[in-house]
């Protein structure tokens, strides 16, 4: 069990922790509250956050919030408003504990960007390197891509191409440009013609410069968070993120948007390549972890899968490869995101422990299917559609707590609550 | 969930495999939906569907693997073989280059599934007349040769979907009738409901077949 159980005022996570500490069942209460939005929009806003005021009746957590929101404001407030500016050096272990619970929506894209790495953490600095890496990236799309599409450049290109990756080009390129029009059908964004090419730009670029891994099917879901937080930057506020047309978007910022989720997503799949080497060995492991997890944490509903069959590979390949985001709606997905962004290996170790979480908040329904086919549809289709902020909430919470006493994270959560 | 869950004699496992993009994952759903998903996400490894038919008489439920086509996904593809009683092997009318894959699918149906199992060709996309890019004699041609059942259907009509299923699982149920298919033998695929619960033996109980 976590050990820390002093001021626990200070640290929203922390309580969120000793409240489920308190619940048998994790999610008991509210299986299918509507949710809060209406039309379900894809990009997730902290109910808290929306308002000025803070609702009192979302718990004792509140107060907690507020104040966490307050400094990532501060944090990332602009300076010229005279109030109190920002610091130079952004603290990044106090920001990943500000983040865990969830980035107000406005802040979120800025917050992503140090979170992955990719905004230096000291302000002046942050300019140039921006303006470096955006750069960077059009000389790769000018230099591996661009071309493509021009008649007396085809032939160099298909021999760089070719000389130093061998023989994958076309089949590679074949690969990404039928998965792109199969993203996301739901969701108009994901529909448009110029959206798709800066998907397929995207995936290329990653693909050509990562040979030993190459394009795997799901990876293209994997940029569609960031893709969305960094384009909720300029979409009006009363335009929801999904239908937004993107042709209503000055060329320049279509580019920063493609650019910073080229960095961002590069940043996420270096964590986690052994998901996508030859024979994905890190998925095989994940998915080990997984059932001997499930093993010692609900014994009952990893029997009653044993007994009817089922093998943790044929559901769990799925949450691995895609890092849960098949399972769940997409503004869960990207609050989601905002933990494993402020968690230490939150894509490639803390995932194994939302998955068992995950897999334990239907150990009820699972049980209650009495035979194979049962199991497997329900496991394949699990009941997501409304999920939010809320269900992400427990989630990692029940998540972290697992790690705690089973990953021996005593030490890493002394070191979270040694900062002040 | 359903009434009378155990209303059936047997099941079939079924594998669908196959090049990526050939329409896998809309086959199983027209066959198990009898709808046409026209923005299929691709699949991740594997995905589960299962359908109960009825052949002469016996009701059968098939529970249908289906695999993910792209190359990296294969070491974990490969692993639902063993077990299969009929495999769907598809390719897409439209584009040779999955047609010409077709002997190393063949190759790896005939080296991981058991002696028995039945394997059925499909060309997809049949309702694409005007992109066609393999010939359907061309296909016929080789499906004679290598042994295999062959019928070009289309996921988005449902042309000939059905008869592919149903088609294969009458030659599974031939090859029990008949005593080819060894039911006490591992891996077959097939499972007469008997077994299914768990406290009796592996005996199956001797239906009385009209054929």
């Amino acid at each position: 069990m976590p050990p820390v159980s002093a001021a626990p005022t200070k640290n929203s996570r922390v309580q969120a922790l000793q409240r489920l500490a308190i619940q048998k069942d994790p999610l008991p209460s509210h299986s299918h509250s509507a949710p809060a939005q209406s039309g379900n929009p894809i990009y997730p806003k902290l109910p808290e956050i929306s308002t000025d005021q803070p609702r009192s009746s979302s718990g004792s957590s509140a107060t907690g919030d507020q104040a966490r929101f307050a400094r990532l404001r501060r944090l990332f407030s602009s300076g010229s408003t005279g109030r109190s500016s920002p610091p130079v050096e952004v603290d990044m272990e106090q920001l990943k504990k500000d983040c865990w619970m969830g980035i107000p929506h406005k802040l979120r894209p800025q917050a992503w960007r140090l979170l992955s790495g990719y905004l230096p953490t000291n302000v002046e600095r942050r300019e140039v390197t921006l303006q470096r890496k955006r750069d960077e990236y059009w000389h790769y799309v000018e230099q591996y891509f661009h071309s493509r599409f021009d008649d007396g450049n085809a032939e160099t290109f298909r021999q760089v191409y070719i000389y130093f990756f061998s023989n994958i080009s076309e089949e590679k390129y074949f690969k990404i440009h039928i998965d792109i029009p199969r993203m996301c059908p739901l969701i108009p964004l994901f529909q448009q013609k110029l959206v798709q090419e800066m998907f397929e730009r995207i995936l290329y670029i990653w693909a050509i410069r990562h040979p030993a891994s190459g394009y795997v099917q799901g990876i293209n879901d994997l940029v569609t968070p960031f893709f969305v937080v960094f384009l909720s930057e300029f979409v009006p506020q009363d335009v929801e993120v999904g239908s937004f047309d993107i042709s209503q978007l000055p060329l320049e910022q279509c580019h920063l948007v493609e650019a910073d989720s080229f960095w961002c997503v590069s940043a996420l799949l270096d964590s986690i390549q052994d998901n996508y080497t030859f024979a994905q060995p890190g998925i095989q492991r994940k998915v080990l972890q997984l059932k001997h997890l499930m093993s010692r944490v609900d014994k009952p509903l990893h029997k009653h899968l044993e007994a009817n069959g089922i093998e943790y590979l044929q559901f769990a390949f799925r949450w691995m490869n895609n890092l849960l985001m098949r399972e769940i709606p997409l503004r869960a997905t990207i609050r989601l995101w905002d933990t494993y962004l402020s968690e230490q290996d939150g894509f490639s170790q803390f995932h194994s422990y939302v998955c068992a979480a995950f897999l334990r908040t239907w150990s009820r329904q699972l049980q209650a299917e009495k035979d194979f086919q049962g199991i497997m549809i329900l496991l394949q289709n699990l009941p997501t559609q409304s999920w939010g902020d809320r269900e992400i909430c427990e989630l990692t919470a029940d998540a972290f707590s697992l790690m705690s006493v089973f990953d021996g994270a005593r030490k890493h959560l002394t070191t979270q609550s040694a900062s002040p | 969930m359903t009434a009378a869950p155990y209303n059936y004699s047997y099941i079939f496992k079924y594998i669908i495999i196959g090049d990526m993009g050939v329409g896998k994952s809309c086959l199983l759903h027209q066959f198990t939906e009898k709808k046409f998903l026209s923005d299929c996400p691709h699949t991740i490894g594997v995905e589960f569907g299962t359908r109960i038919i009825e052949v002469s008489g016996q009701k059968i439920k098939l529970q249908i693997w289906d695999t993910a086509g792209q190359e990296r996904f294969r070491a974990v593809t490969r692993s639902y073989y063993r077990g299969a009683a009929g495999a769907l092997m598809v390719y897409d009318i439209t584009r040779r280059s999955t047609y010409n894959h077709l002997s190393s699918w063949l190759t790896d149906a005939r080296n991981l599934t058991n002696p028995n199992t039945v394997i059925f060709l499909i060309g997809n996309k049949s309702d694409l007349e005007g992109q066609r890019d393999v010939p359907y004699e061309e296909a016929k041609a080789f499906a004679d040769e290598n042994g295999l059942t062959f019928l070009e259907c289309s996921a988005k009509t449902g042309e000939n979907v059905e008869d592919s299923f149903l088609e294969t699982a009458r030659k599974i149920y031939q090859n029990i009738m008949d005593g080819s298919l060894d039911l006490n033998a591992a891996d077959t695929g097939v499972q007469p409901k008997q077994t299914l619960s768990r406290n009796s033996g592996q005996t199956p109980e001797k239906k009385d077949c009209n054929c």
